[in-house]
């Protein structure tokens, strides 16, 4: 099983997830307002209905479980689309995205050297005359829309798999050539997973606090000012290499969380 | 080299970006109407978007030529810099674009012939001698190949033969320097840290042996060359390290014909030096202990002795005449 601990799935239907949610072993675990999947690693699924809005909200929405942990995740949307002229099943990832509606337009960065991508239309209705040579689609606007307000732009991803073009039209779109074609992709999609999973999950780790850290503002009353001057002074003395040292102070006795702070501060201001 | 290419509807049919198009054709290309709409934009990380740069093609507006900050260069004279892009290919840990800007997204600004009206009519402002720094937003010949900078800009220089300039840079793209007949008024400024500091923090940075082999190779084709000894990055053996590259330098270069050398500080706006730290939490640059004076962060172990005792190794190599101290970083 694959295990994407730092990875959200913005998904709009049931079938195009269901493979994704196979292959994951992920499990339902909510299913009020969304239908919200996650596995024992830590990957997150929602599916969020069809559409601009409907994105938008399930996207908010799943921010909304994660607003406890203060690291980002990243975040993939992956569905069908419609294009003028790419082959049906063909795999495309947004460059630029265009909320048709309001003109606005988004650009995710271009973190998938070996994907061939495409400027993806978010629209209302289906398009089904197709007038550019680019993607179209539902849900990817309002996918970005919500997405960027809870991470940085880097960690967010938009995967279209062409369902439909200008010889193929929306009429012979069924279940069975979503299932064929999402399969045919799965191990693009997964492996598009795990370059956005190594990418928030190495930014994560270059800003983790130690469990030392987490110790001392249980045992000491800290503000919040004073929390974030701990934190700070574990990454000074991680980052010049005196782990060790940051510790041995920690560990004397101390009558508070502002004489830690003082005690750490002169140490590391004196070397 | 880059992960895609934005280009402003503005500039799209202009024949230098049709140029860079043709040569990056396997590279997506896409447009955007002001470049401010990729560069500018919040929720985006510089230390991310150094993994995978993309270029942004632009037209700038406004004023492109500006005075230049207090104590920057090696004249007392009236200077100015300009910027025909902004950051750089390269990647030192030390350097204050990474605090500057929000995206680490190469621009160039391809109206050169904007930038070149008004240097001519700030030269033509004054009667005074004028200098123009081309470097401080960006390494100015790391992507020559691309911007073709030079090409274009040394003719505006030639042709106004009472301005210098200035060309700040740790590249060794020069070629296009060499097939140009060499300008009195034109000066290649070459940076350097010493080896340590260089391994540590140049990252894709030439190596300091080609880049003073670039170096001679432009004096010997009668090019003025300059030697900008910034940031000066304080650690044990300081001198000893600098030693080693003073010799390295100076023998392999005609000293007395250098145009100047100057020693900077590792110094930066406290802002900026801010940004940076939440970049990189876990450098161990950024983990030292700093001073902060006048809303300017530098190493607090890096005091005047020190800087003094640097200076008076080097004045062992160049003459005072030759000297100075850049104040600003």
């Amino acid at each position: 099983m694959n295990s994407f601990s730092n990875l959200n799935l913005v998904i709009a239907h049931k079938l195009e997830a269901e493979l994704l949610i196979k292959h994951l072993a992920l499990e339902l675990i909510a299913e009020d307002k969304y239908k919200i999947y996650r596995n024992t690693g830590g990957t997150q699924l929602i599916v969020s209905g069809m559409g601009y809005g409907n994105a938008r909200d399930a996207t908010e929405y799943l921010a909304g479980m994660d607003s406890e942990s203060e690291e980002p995740r990243a975040w993939l949307n992956v569905g069908i689309a419609g294009h003028q002229s790419a082959e049906i099943g063909s795999c495309l990832v947004a460059n630029k995205i265009i909320h048709k509606v309001s003109g606005d337009c988004a650009f995710p960065a271009m973190i998938f050297p070996n994907l061939r991508s495409s400027e993806v239309m978010t629209v209302d209705e289906p398009e089904l005359e197709y007038p550019r040579d680019i993607a179209y689609e539902m849900e990817a606007a309002g996918f970005w829309a919500a997405a960027v307000k809870h991470s940085s732009l880097e960690f967010l991803q938009c995967l279209k798999i062409i369902s439909d073009n200008k010889n193929h039209s929306t009429d012979r779109v069924n279940s069975d050539l979503i299932r064929t074609i999402i399969n045919d992709n799965l191990h693009t999609i997964l492996h598009c997973c795990e370059q956005l999973q190594q990418l928030c999950g190495q930014f994560n780790e270059s800003g983790r606090i130690d469990e030392a850290v987490a110790a001392l503002i249980k045992r000491f009353h800290f503000t919040v000012t004073q929390e974030h001057q701990l934190e700070r002074l574990w990454q000074r003395y991680s980052a010049l290499g005196k782990a060790d040292e940051f510790l041995r102070v920690t560990s004397q006795d101390h009558d508070s969380a502002k004489c830690i702070i003082n005690e750490l501060d002169k140490q590391i201001e004196t070397e | 080299m880059f992960s895609a290419i934005y280009i402003e509807e503005e500039v799209q049919a202009q024949e230098r970006v049709q140029e860079i198009l043709e040569r990056f054709a396997e590279i997506p290309q896409i447009q955007c109407e002001r470049y401010g709409e990729i560069f500018n934009r919040k929720a985006q990380n510089f230390r991310l978007q150094k993994k995978f740069p993309a270029l942004i093609l632009a037209k700038k507006y406004g004023n492109l030529v500006l005075p230049s900050p207090e104590g920057y260069g090696f004249e007392k004279a009236k200077s100015y810099y300009f910027s025909h892009m902004l950051n750089c290919v390269y990647d030192c840990r030390y350097c204050f674009l990474q605090g500057m800007y929000r995206s680490a997204n190469y621009v160039l600004f391809v109206n050169y012939e904007d930038f070149a009206v008004q240097i001519e009519q700030s030269i033509g402002d004054t009667s005074e001698p004028t200098v123009y720094y081309s470097g401080y937003d960006c390494d100015s010949l790391a992507l020559e190949p691309v911007s073709k900078f030079c090409e274009y800009f040394l003719p505006v220089f030639q042709r106004n033969s009472d301005a210098v300039l200035e060309i700040r840079t740790k590249s060794t793209q020069i070629r296009n320097i060499l097939h140009h007949e060499p300008l009195t008024n034109c000066v290649i400024a070459m940076s350097f840290t010493a080896h340590d500091a260089s391994n540590e923090y140049e990252h894709k940075v030439p190596t300091i042996a080609k880049r003073i082999e670039a170096l001679q190779k432009l004096q010997k084709a009668g090019w003025s060359i300059a030697i900008r000894f910034e940031p000066i990055i304080w650690e044990a053996q300081l001198l000893e390290k600098y030693r080693r590259l003073f010799d390295e330098l100076f023998q392999a270069l005609d000293a007395s014909a250098i145009h100047s050398v100057s020693v900077g500080e590792f110094r930066m706006p406290a802002g900026f030096y801010k940004n940076i730290v939440k970049l990189y939490p876990d450098e161990a640059l950024f983990a030292r202990a700093t001073k902060s004076e006048e809303g300017m962060v530098s190493l607090q172990n890096q005091d005047q002795q020190d800087v003094q005792q640097l200076e008076q190794l080097l004045l062992g190599y160049v003459s005072s005449d030759q000297y100075y101290r850049c104040a600003q970083e």
